[in-house]
């Protein structure tokens, strides 16, 4: 029996028609790359470090470490497996982040600290954490309006880091996702101290600085004539606040403070020039 | 009584903090490190158990009060403060010594808090059975409910950045692969020596107690800390525990403007508390002299006396009568209230004839 005709008509009307897939790129890259991949935030033109802190840490810890590696600009944190920037692609395929990236080096290119006496070892864990907590904390994440800070001093906000973030996406997104990335950073600093204030802050990484500065003393590392982890965590805190807050308007409290210790200014000239000027 | 063997406010340096919890005299390690350091110092000082953050300007405990000045708030602030009053536990420490002591001290404060915070917080057992109830219990009335969720809310969001890893072959957060290189840190640092810097203590032993004391308890209900530092880092483990004794073996006192004030209030929202504030070891047992215990002696049996007394007159004078015997062949007890001839057990027997007919 035949199909009546008005339904005949809407089926020849509406045909059914398998079209070919539609090309989807494999996943990128298709196979394990034969040498390691670093993910970072973008450097600025001219630089070739990159703007975010915790990525120059990583590119300083790999150079000190003489990994072999490229580096990919990456504006994506969430493409990282821990939401944040950097993250290592190993030469197999495996993608690292964190501390796994200090692993992998340590394994396929030898630890820097395997020299240190015990005492020194303790010394460099409890450096690296002020480091990392103070430096940053002052650096990216609490500096009150007055303070010119990153996120808070509108001056600095507009100047760089707006433009750092919304240069890498179409506007509306680019303000909005600006925004939403400030809330959480606020979110995340109220959850580490019960009240933001910008003296308290600056001094804490003041003393921070004048601690580092007394344990580097004229030595050419933190632990004498080799880096460490330590160093990598030091220079990429003193580089971006040198390099990037450098103001032709005005002077920025938290780089002040860096530049009243010439060894420690000395030290970030003299890493950049070793290990990422050539 | 009691109020008069505790040293006045004002007299001497207050500190107020949470409460005790867990055999220390605070479960929260920033409080117990102000109180660890002012102990170390040997400084006159009082307690003040505080139930709510709100009476300190910057909504965060402990707090210092100096006399008339401004409260001191924060740890690092308070031993800032005791160090311009000449308390200085760090002055025998070298430029490169007061360095490391900073490092270390951030090391505990940031780092080793995050690790208790994810133990007490974070897990989900501990938070039911042992630190919830356990901080519930140690604070007053409402705070008892309100405290520890916030709490609990702020550990959250601070903790959000440490993963699930895998640790020789078991899936473990982050944070526990981490704690044992911050512990090693520490034990390194520590070696043989009585305290972090050689035979005399700093601040940074003020710090590292406090935080540390609080991770060995071993009666959580998943106790990772405590298992960890018992069985891999014995030597901090053995100086908490040391330590312990040297600061907190005798009890603390409580400060004069805590309790006396509070007493109906507190008896309303909490009878346990309100009885170990009145009743703790802290009100001066040892320094009554014997003309006071005579003294006291003298009120209770006085109180005693008059209140039997009254019982007795009432009695004699037959305000209050009971009756026992039968009076309407029932076998009732009549109760009878100033000569009222029962009229409540007979209206009782009149409803009961009522029913019967």
């Amino acid at each position: 029996m035949g199909i009546p005709n008005p339904l005949k008509k809407l089926q020849d009307a509406l045909p059914l028609v398998r079209y070919p897939a539609v090309y989807t790129p494999p996943i990128w890259p298709a196979e394990p790359a034969n040498i390691p991949i670093l993910f970072i935030f973008p450097p600025s033109k001219q630089a070739i470090t990159s703007l975010d802190a915790e990525c120059v840490k990583y590119q300083a810890f790999l150079a000190f470490s003489n990994y072999e590696h490229v580096t990919r600009e990456c504006h994506e944190p969430e493409m990282s497996p821990s939401g944040q920037l950097p993250f290592l692609m190993a030469a197999d395929g495996r993608i690292l982040t964190g501390r796994q990236i200090i692993e992998e080096v340590k394994d396929k290119a030898g630890d820097l600290e395997s020299r240190l006496t015990d005492a020194e070892r303790s010394n460099l864990t409890a450096f690296t954490q002020l480091a990392e907590t103070k430096l940053d904390f002052a650096l990216n994440y609490t500096f009150p309006p007055q303070l010119f800070t990153m996120w808070y001093d509108s001056r600095i906000r507009d100047r760089i880091t707006f433009p750092m973030y919304e240069s890498l996406y179409p506007w509306p997104l680019n303000k909005i996702l600006s925004r939403s990335l400030r809330s959480e950073k606020t979110e995340w600093m109220l959850s580490r101290r019960a009240v933001l204030k910008k003296d308290e802050i600056l001094d804490d990484a003041k003393r921070t600085l004048a601690a580092l500065s007394t344990l580097l003393g004229s030595q050419l590392f933190f632990f004498g004539s080799k880096a460490s982890f330590l160093d990598a965590v030091v220079f990429s805190y003193l580089h971006i606040i040198l390099s990037l807050l450098a103001l032709p308007s005005h002077e920025v409290p938290l780089r002040e403070a860096v530049m009243k210790h010439d060894n420690l200014v000395q030290y970030a000239r003299r890493v950049f020039n070793t290990f990422f000027a050539a | 009584m009691a109020a008069d063997d505790r040293v006045k406010g004002g007299a001497a340096l207050e500190l107020f903090m949470w409460g005790p919890a867990y055999n220390l005299p605070s479960f929260d390690p920033f409080c117990l490190s102000a109180a660890a350091y002012l102990q170390l110092a040997e400084v006159t000082w009082v307690v003040n158990e505080c139930n709510n953050a709100g009476v300190s300007p910057r909504g965060e405990l402990p707090m210092l009060r100096d006399s008339l000045l401004e409260p001191v708030v924060t740890t690092s602030k308070i031993i800032a403060h005791l160090k311009k009053k000449g308390y200085d536990l760090d002055q025998h420490l070298s430029a490169t010594e007061a360095a490391e002591c900073l490092a270390f001290t951030g090391l505990v404060e940031d780092k080793l808090h995050d690790a208790l915070l994810f133990s007490w917080w974070l897990e989900a057992k501990n938070v039911m059975k042992s630190t919830r109830p356990t901080i519930s219990k140690s604070l007053r009335g409402w705070a008892g409910f309100r405290v520890p969720s916030q709490l609990q809310k702020k550990a959250e969001a601070r903790l959000k950045r440490y993963r699930t890893v895998t640790y020789k072959g078991k899936e473990t957060n982050e944070i526990y692969v981490l704690v044992r290189e911050w512990y090693k840190a520490l034990a390194n640092k520590l070696g043989e020596q009585p305290y972090f810097f050689g035979s005399r203590p700093s601040s940074l032993d003020a710090v590292v107690f406090g935080h540390l004391a609080l991770h060995c308890i071993p009666s959580l209900a998943e106790p990772t800390l405590f298992s960890i530092l018992t069985f891999e880092f014995p030597t901090l483990y053995a100086y908490c525990e040391r330590m312990r004794e040297d600061l907190f073996g005798a009890p603390l006192r409580a400060s004069a403007n805590h309790g006396a004030s509070w007493i109906l209030g507190d008896i309303v929202r909490s009878p346990m508390v309100y009885m170990r504030t009145v009743f703790s070891p802290a009100a001066g047992k040892k320094e009554k002299s014997v003309e006071e215990r005579r003294a006291e002696v003298g009120t209770w049996m006085s109180v005693v006396g008059a209140v039997g007394f009254f019982v007795g007159y009432i009695f004699y004078s037959g305000i209050v009568r009971i009756e026992i015997g039968d009076g309407d062949g029932d076998g009732n007890v009549d109760v009878d209230v100033d000569g009222e001839e029962g009229g409540g057990w007979q209206d009782a027997d009149a409803h009961n004839d009522h029913n019967t007919e």
